[in-house]
């Protein structure tokens, strides 16, 4: 009900210059002409995301998200007691960063199937369709929006363990815990792309959240252990097992993780990652793919989606 | 709406910190925590020759060379050296001791020609010698001392630039104790090195407290039996310690650090290897302790830390490992097939990267009665209280074998699909893969292995 508030009152002023801007698309694209546009741009993807944030808020996701991340990074702690030395730190380090391979992608997925596919049931999307904003615009805001609020989800609910650990072992851990945190912020918006991407693809929102399951489901669990068995049954190359890892965003983000952390555990961990030339900064270009793959199949996939619904 | 306009903030606040945070300090080097040797041994590079002319005395009279005053000397006399000797010297008087009255206080350079100092006569002792350059030839056993007498006692002596330190050549009942054998870091082939006691056909020999480096084997032992070694220390070697057809033997309260292998026992039967410590042996082959064609055998209250294999064992027989500490090796424990009845039990695995591994196609159960072994990464529950977890413990199985014979898999650790295999393995016996399996993991370890782990500070004149 206070939805469609916002939205309209912020766009109502831009519609004249919107739609001739767009006339002019193309034909005479001066250099003003290109200014105004972006900054059009800007402004609706702006509103729509601030829109979305104060949705996330009114919703109650912000403090579901915090306090998600922060209750099990408290559980991990209390769990690994206070083993002292860098040791310690190392194992209670690499127990937060394998939860989050868990929690992270599960609330990012529950968080994002609704994306366009929710707005498109409720008739949300509708309204917003017929106001002088393109739909690639409406998936950029509403994705920006919600990747805010997830982000800071991670970033606030991690926060509060990563202070306790800091405060426990000392200031020279803050690196590897600021990479623990922004790895698995970037790990929240792969997934998040990935259910945006879903969600436009998708009818219903049920279906959606069945995708949504499943490709946690796929992600988390499936495709390590087959990727486990493929590499047991054959002899692969070091190429074959990067391709592995880089199939999948858990993978990236836990060698990644591990990488920096030192923590591999079992053997040879880092003379494979050198083998297969798993860079960090290769697993970070990967990362950054898993999110911006999805989200450009989901502007492919939204323009589509619009010529179906017309019809 | 300002709730909002604040998440947005604090949360792009923290981000940045964190990227800051990431970006600004290097990272920590992960292993910067080492095992520590607390072995505070004598830096062979800064030993220092006397300058004069050497003087040897018996019975009041004055020679200048060793052979001479030993020639003239009755047994049980007392040859006192002082200042350096160049010769070779062999000694055929019975009860006669050589002596100084200090290690550098008296040299004898053999000029790199044979033997320097051979004992051909019983019950000689030489004390605080110091005894230097040897022949060059393994092959002919150029030794600093060569003892073909029975009952020779060696105390404080100190051997440097030799190829073999002390040859027993068949006697019984030698002692070689305190002593600083330093072999010849210019021969690069530990093939052409020799060792630094060479022990052939003798028994009842002590080898007490001797510090041994730069030579091929520390203390090699062929068909000598009921041995003595306590409290040796040696490092940069081959093999600290080589068994070859010795039985009966004790090894106790040694230190090898910085070799290839720790303790290699080979195809010997009823050793027993106590409280010895093994630290950083990585290189060549890389074992702490190396257990080959040995039968009936214990090796108890060993600390096996930092190696390539803390304890590689294969083809053993009836054998006990028991109350050792496998800790930060590369692989804990190595058994390959053919090691049968083997018993394991109360031993710690801590921080091993792989805490064992057994490459028997079948199953082998690791705990001999009733309590097994502490492994730090195992899951326990111990309901009744006894310190033995009810939860079995698979250190061993689908995914250790997967990565032994596939190190590329190395990159899926700590995933939830090995997470999920492991339980599956722990949880479910009827998933029974061939590897290793503890039933009753202790829930404390039984050592305390967190002092082990410290800085490197005290070790800062370990030559390397």
């Amino acid at each position: 009900m206070t939805e469609p508030q916002s939205g309209p009152q912020t766009d109502g002023g831009t519609t004249v210059t919107a739609t001739t801007v767009t006339d002019s698309e193309g034909e005479s694209a001066t250099a003003s002409g290109r200014r105004t546009q972006v900054a059009l741009a800007t402004r609706q993807v702006g509103s729509l995301a601030a829109t979305e944030v104060r949705l996330g808020l009114r919703r109650r996701w912000a403090v579901i998200l915090v306090g998600l991340f922060a209750a099990f990074g408290m559980l991990v702690l209390t769990f690994a007691g206070s083993a002292p030395g860098t040791a310690g730190f190392e194992r209670t380090a690499a127990s937060l960063a394998m939860l989050a391979v868990y929690v992270v992608p599960l609330a990012a997925l529950a968080y994002g199937y609704d994306a366009v596919v929710g707005p498109a049931e409720s008739g949300w999307l509708e309204v917003l369709s017929a106001l002088p904003v393109t739909r690639t615009r409406i998936l950029a805001g509403m994705t920006l929006g919600r990747g805010v609020v997830l982000v800071g989800g991670v970033a606030l609910g991690f926060l509060i363990p990563g202070a306790i650990l800091v405060s426990e072992y000392g200031p020279s851990t803050v690196p590897a815990l600021a990479t623990l945190l922004l790895a698995a912020a970037a790990l929240g918006l792969a997934f998040l792309a990935v259910a945006v991407a879903l969600s436009t693809l998708v009818r219903e929102k049920t279906h959606a959240l069945g995708a949504a399951l499943l490709a946690w489901v796929w992600f988390v669990l499936v495709h390590d252990l087959l990727a486990l068995g493929v590499v047991a049954a054959f002899d692969l190359s070091a190429g074959a097992v990067t391709a592995l890892v880089l199939a999948n965003p858990t993978s990236v983000y836990r060698v990644l993780v591990l990488g920096e952390l030192g923590a591999g555990g079992t053997g040879g961990f880092a003379s494979v990652l050198s083998a297969s030339g798993l860079s960090s900064g290769l697993l970070a270009v990967a990362l950054a793919a898993w999110v911006a793959v999805p989200l450009a199949a989901a502007a492919l996939l939204v323009r589509w989606r619009g010529t179906i619904a017309a019809t | 709406m300002r709730l909002g306009r604040l998440y947005a903030v604090l949360t792009a606040f923290v981000l940045v910190v964190a990227a800051a945070g990431a970006a600004a300090a290097p990272q920590e080097d992960a292993r910067s925590e080492t095992i520590s040797v607390d072995a505070d041994v004598p830096d062979p590079d800064a030993f220092e020759p006397p300058e004069a002319d050497g003087v040897a005395t018996v019975d009041g009279t004055e020679y200048g060379s060793v052979q001479a005053a030993v020639d003239a000397a009755e047994p049980g006399d007392t040859v006192r050296l002082s200042g350096r000797f160049d010769e070779n010297v062999t000694v055929r008087t019975a009860n006669l001791t050589l002596a100084a009255a200090s290690q550098e206080a008296a040299m004898i350079d053999g000029g790199g020609e044979g033997d320097v100092l051979a004992i051909e006569a019983p019950n000689v002792t030489v004390e605080r010698v110091w005894i230097n350059n040897s022949g060059w030839e393994a092959d002919t056993e150029d030794a600093g001392v060569f003892v073909n007498g029975t009952d020779a006692t060696l105390d404080s002596v100190r051997l440097t630039e030799v190829t073999f330190g002390v040859w027993v050549d068949g006697v019984d009942g030698v002692t070689v104790a305190n002593s600083t054998i330093v072999g010849r870091e210019e021969v690069r082939s530990h093939a052409e090195r020799g060792n630094g006691i060479n022990l052939w056909e003798t028994a009842d020999v002590v080898v007490r407290g001797n510090d041994i480096t730069r030579v091929r084997d520390g203390i090699y032992f062929s068909w000598a039996e009921g041995v003595e070694a306590t409290d040796n220390r040696m490092w940069d070697l081959r093999f600290g310690v080589h068994y070859m057809y010795s039985d009966d033997n004790l090894l106790a309260d040694n230190l090898a650090f910085d070799n290839d292998v720790g303790y290699a026992l080979m195809v010997s039967e009823n050793l027993r290897i106590v409280d010895n410590r093994a630290v950083g042996n990585d290189g060549g082959s890389g074992h702490g302790i190396l257990v080959k064609d040995v039968e009936d055998t214990t090796i108890r209250g060993n600390v096996l830390a930092d190696n390539e294999h803390g304890l590689f064992a294969s083809n053993g027989q009836d054998n006990r490992i028991e109350s050792n500490l496998m800790m930060a090796n590369t692989v804990g424990v190595h058994s390959t097939a053919g090691s049968t009845d083997q018993t394991v039990v109360n031993n710690s695995f801590v921080h091993n990267d792989l805490q064992a591994f057994s490459t028997n196609d079948v199953v082998v159960a690791w705990n001999g009665t009733d309590g097994g072994n502490y492994w730090s990464d195992a899951r326990t529950a111990d309901r009744s209280g006894d310190g033995v977890s009810e939860i079995r413990h698979r250190p061993a199985g689908t995914v250790e074998q997967v990565l032994h014979d596939h190190p590329q898999a190395a990159v899926f650790a700590e995933s939830p699909a090995f997470s999920a295999v492991r339980m599956a393995e722990n949880s479910f016996p009827v998933l029974e893969s061939p590897g290793i399996v503890d039933h009753h993991p202790l829930v404390e370890s039984p050592h305390d292995w967190e002092r082990y782990y410290a800085d490197h500070t005290d070790n800062a004149h370990r030559n390397d």
